[in-house]
């Protein structure tokens, strides 16, 4: 896929995200809010799959059929009392996710780099330093409040 | 694009985003406080797209065993949280 038109497609899914978050703040609209959220997530998931060349599925079907079926048990089976801190498991679920992409961006950044003898540019380290902290931070955090609230 | 450059566009997207969000969530009634929180975490799990990237693209054998990792931990943090919020949701239909 071009890379512009794929930029398109990640400002449709960030638009989507906005109108979904603001319908959750009222009553009426929240249920539609929640899956134009949901929507917005299919959409950005199929652009990068389409926008990045030279994918291998294998491993990417591995990841999201053993996280999705997980996802789905835990989210059906869960008791409506113990909701919150089901939330907050599936929060540090992401803040784990963003902590090991943090760690893997710097690992293939090192291996180029030590390749190709060029330097690391601010915006990469930048960007790989606050990914990683606040990754570590949303985990641990968050499995400290499930373990408060079970 | 020269290295500079890219990083200010990223702060700028980053700044605008904080006030968008901050705008939306204010002034939202309290029984809705879950499952904005639940949504918003679901949202939260767009770090699925580092992963894919991560998981696919196969640089070393490394960042491929890292990247399904996070494939798995954030398609679980998507589906599972918009899965919990639809439910919160109807749990809030029934009352009315």
């Amino acid at each position: 896929m071009d890379p512009n038109l794929a930029n398109l497609f990640y400002l449709l899914a960030a638009i989507l995200f906005i109108m979904g978050l603001k319908g959750l703040t009222h009553p009426r609209t929240a249920v539609r809010g929640n899956q134009l959220g949901a929507l917005g997530m299919l959409v950005a998931i199929v652009t990068v799959l389409l926008a990045t060349t030279g994918v291998n599925f294998v491993w990417i079907i591995v990841g999201v059929i053993l996280g999705g079926l997980v996802g789905v048990i835990l989210a059906v089976k869960i008791e409506m009392t113990a909701m919150p801190q089901m939330v907050a498991l599936f929060n540090g679920f992401g803040g784990g996710a963003s902590f090991i992409v943090a760690g893997a961006a710097l690992h293939e950044t090192v291996h180029e780099t030590v390749q190709t003898g060029g330097v690391i540019h601010n915006q990469l380290s930048i960007s790989i330093a606050v990914s990683g902290l606040i990754g570590a931070v949303t985990l641990l955090g968050s499995l400290v409040a499930f373990g408060k609230m079970q | 694009m020269d290295p500079a450059t890219i990083l200010v566009s990223g702060i700028t997207v980053f700044m605008l985003a904080v006030f968008v969000g901050f705008e939306i969530i204010t002034k939202i009634p309290p029984t809705l406080h879950t499952p904005l929180m639940s949504g918003s975490n679901a949202i939260s799990g767009i770090t699925i797209v580092g992963a894919l990237i991560s998981a696919g693209t196969q640089q070393t054998p490394l960042t491929t065993i890292l990247g399904t990792l996070a494939v798995m931990f954030a398609t679980l943090n998507v589906v599972g949280g918009f899965l919990v919020t639809h439910r919160m949701l109807e749990m809030f239909k029934k009352k009315d």
